[in-house]
């Protein structure tokens, strides 16, 4: 008999974003040493049989849609190849590229590429409608942990988090009144925002393209003090830094007031994530400055203290939850869709801060990672999102873009905005 | 397989006589066996170790699915049981009020009165079967309560027109119809009571809506009795809305105290 599984809220709320993004999220890695390729499959195995939603297949039911866990072979979701160093490159973009659709039978796909001496890249694409970039990096770490416990101490690898992988575990360490209190937050925090990337206008010959830029560790520790003096994150840095450029490429008016969302980890709310399967917890929060700031330090005030006020609030980010979760449960799944599709507004502009990318926690077998970074899904025109991971202090700022050569071009220039920005800032 | 078997064995020592855990031990090394035989054709584990340590780790409490399994074929028998019971009791209920009818009215030569020993009796009958059928559907998911309430609601209102119909064979009580007017007011303040024991979402929504819809029926119920002038019996009406004003009013104030708490608790932490 086929097993089904229970299609969670956020994994509807990621098929509807089918129009605004490809919903892959992807990973790098390199390593200075050759993956050994059995102890990989046997860890990816194991993992696949503990979290079956990696190989379902999603059925996109009028009424109520489920996942059906379907047979597979590793070889359906491991590539190996040997690549050339000047291939490398080209291998690894045409990898992360790729474009896995929910009803196919598998929802992720890893790739080892080894290339000049004894190096190896590993690169994993998977389904955002499985697990966001907070459960994607706890999955690759414990990933990490369990090939080196395998390979060292022939430790069986089945040390993967199992269990509930609804909405609801955001409520289950809340008091009665708190939950009580987060369960009627009915308000629609969306709203619209005209104010887009500079993209060129659509084409049916557009392709993905992930464009990427690096910042030294001195950039990183520059940008951390700096954050310090004026009571700012590094996430509101960059926000700001993103706002400035942003002003300078599409010409907006100074005076017009613009908003970014933010991703936020709903996992801020869960104390103990033991029973806790792999899945989506990431909400939005718009972050809006009134103006450009006369310099960047004021974008900045202003960037601080929106972020403040979703900072003080006790249910940050749950505010809609329970809307979006009655729409899918009065009605029909086409209809709620639709129904939701009219009051939901995709932000234009986003930004995720993955966040650090702890090289002790990815090692393989006592190999550090020596290089790697994390980005979010292909945004489709006019859609952008700009995501930032940090390795030993190098951040990573990524925009996975489904555009020509020209948007390709457009992002590029971006990014030497946001790299003055950012010196800016830590001038 | 030998290391499944071991496992089972030393999760569940054999019980001499227990058919049950016999059965579902060997159901679970078949399980076992077969999901074996699952992973390795994934291809991508070549150690038996690691295959049988991942399919024990899926059955990493045996003695809790055990209890689990128990407990569902208890209530398979239970439920077959109970179906019976019901089948042969509904029988055994319709003949005996047949019987009561015939005997009673032979016995008395009272036709005109003794019909309601049947109609009553069925009518109760009805009330019965609908109490099992609220009794299933509060057992199940939250979206079947709904129906639940409507069955209740039903049971009210047979019920009360069981109490009318007797009233109007037995007696020659005026305005025996307002008995089906006070069915119509216990039916939904069941409801309202039935909502919030279950906690039904929007509880608070369907007493304001009951509130003025009972003060109807309490109008029509005061104005044909004469106990107060229908001229001045109109009052109760708005004052229903008084009453959902106040019932909102306390809402919002019970919610903003308990947003107070939690945003003082949140900035002290």
């Amino acid at each position: 008999m086929e097993r089904k599984l229970n299609a969670e809220l956020w994994d509807k709320m990621h098929y509807l974003f089918r129009d605004y993004n490809d919903r892959m999220v992807h990973v790098e890695l390199h390593y200075d040493f050759r993956i050994d390729i059995d102890a990989l499959k046997t860890v990816i195995t194991c993992f696949f049989e503990k979290a079956p939603v990696l190989h379902s297949s999603f059925t996109d039911n009028r009424i109520h849609p489920y996942w059906t866990v379907k047979d597979y072979h590793i070889n359906d979701i491991l590539t190996v190849k040997e690549v050339s160093e000047e291939d490398l490159a080209e291998e690894i973009n045409s990898f992360l590229v790729q474009y896995i659709p929910p009803e196919e039978s598998i929802q992720m796909k890893v790739a080892v590429f080894y290339y000049g001496e004894n190096k190896s890249a590993l690169c994993v694409v998977e389904n955002h409608m499985c697990m966001d970039g907070g459960d994607l990096k706890y999955f690759m770490k414990t990933l990490c942990k369990n090939y080196t416990d395998f390979v060292q101490s022939e430790v069986s690898p089945i040390s993967l988090r199992t269990g509930t992988r609804s909405y609801e575990a955001v409520y289950e360490d809340f008091t009665a009144t708190e939950r009580k209190m987060a369960k009627g937050l009915y308000k629609n925090i969306n709203t619209r925002d005209k104010h887009g990337f500079p993209f060129t206008p659509n084409n049916f010959i557009d392709k993905s393209f992930i464009a990427r830029r690096k910042l030294s560790a001195e950039t990183f520790d520059l940008l951390r003090a700096s954050g310090k003096k004026h009571g700012a994150t590094i996430n509101d840095m960059l926000l700001a830094a993103y706002f400035h450029s942003l002003y300078d490429l599409a010409q907006f008016n100074p005076n017009d007031s613009v908003s970014i969302s933010c991703a936020i980890d709903l996992r801020r709310h869960i104390k103990d994530d033991a029973g806790q399967g792999i899945t989506n917890q990431t909400a939005w929060m718009q972050c809006r400055i009134p103006h450009k700031g006369r310099d960047i330090f004021e974008t900045l005030d202003y960037v601080v203290k929106s972020s403040n006020q979703f900072k003080q609030d006790r249910f940050m980010g749950l505010h809609g939850l329970p809307l979006l979760s009655l729409g899918y449960k009065i009605m029909p799944h086409a209809a709620s869709e639709e129904i939701i599709k009219v009051g939901y507004a995709n932000p234009l502009l986003a930004m995720s801060n993955i966040g650090i990318l702890e090289v002790d926690k990815l090692a393989l077998d006592g190999h550090e990672p020596t290089d790697g970074f994390m980005s979010g899904a292909v945004k489709y025109k006019p859609y952008a999102l700009l995501s930032a991971t940090s390795m030993r202090k190098e951040l990573t700022l990524s925009m996975c873009v489904r555009g020509n050569d020209e948007d390709r071009r457009i992002v590029e220039h971006f990014f030497d905005l946001l790299e003055g920005a950012i010196k800016m800032l830590t001038e | 397989m030998e290391r499944f078997v071991q496992y089972i064995n030393s999760a569940l020592p054999d019980k001499k006589g227990n058919d049950l855990l016999y059965r579902f031990k060997k159901n679970i090394l078949d399980e076992m066996n077969s999901r074996a035989l699952e992973v390795t054709g994934r291809g991508g584990i070549q150690s038996h170790k690691v295959i049988e340590d991942l399919i024990i780790s899926e059955h990493s409490d045996l003695a809790k699915e055990y209890s689990e399994f128990e407990a569902k074929e208890t209530a398979k028998i239970k439920a077959r049981r109970k179906v019976l019971g019901n089948i042969i009791g509904s029988f055994a209920f319709i003949i005996l009020l047949i019987t009561a009818f015939l005997g009673i009215s032979f016995v008395t030569h009272m036709w005109k009165y003794t019909w309601i020993i049947v109609v009553d009796g069925i009518l109760l009958w009805v009330v019965y079967l609908l109490g099992l059928g609220i009794k299933k559907l509060v057992s199940m998911k939250r979206i079947f309560h709904f129906f639940a309430r409507i069955l209740l609601f039903g049971a009210v209102v047979v019920s009360m027109v069981a109490v009318f119909l007797t009233v109007v064979a037995l007696t020659d009580l005026p305005h025996s119809w307002l008995l089906v007017i006070i069915g119509l007011i216990l039916a939904f303040i069941c409801d309202g009571v039935f909502a919030s024991i279950i906690k039904a979402r929007l509880k608070l929504l369907y007493w304001l809506i009951y509130i003025p819809v009972i003060s109807v029926f309490l109008f029509i119920i005061i104005g044909a009795l004469h106990i107060v002038a229908w001229g001045i019996a109109w009052v109760i009406i708005p004052l229903s809305l008084v009453i959902d004003l106040v019932i909102i009013y306390a809402a919002i104030a019970k919610n903003k105290s308990e947003k107070m708490e939690v945003e003082d608790i949140w900035n002290e932490n």
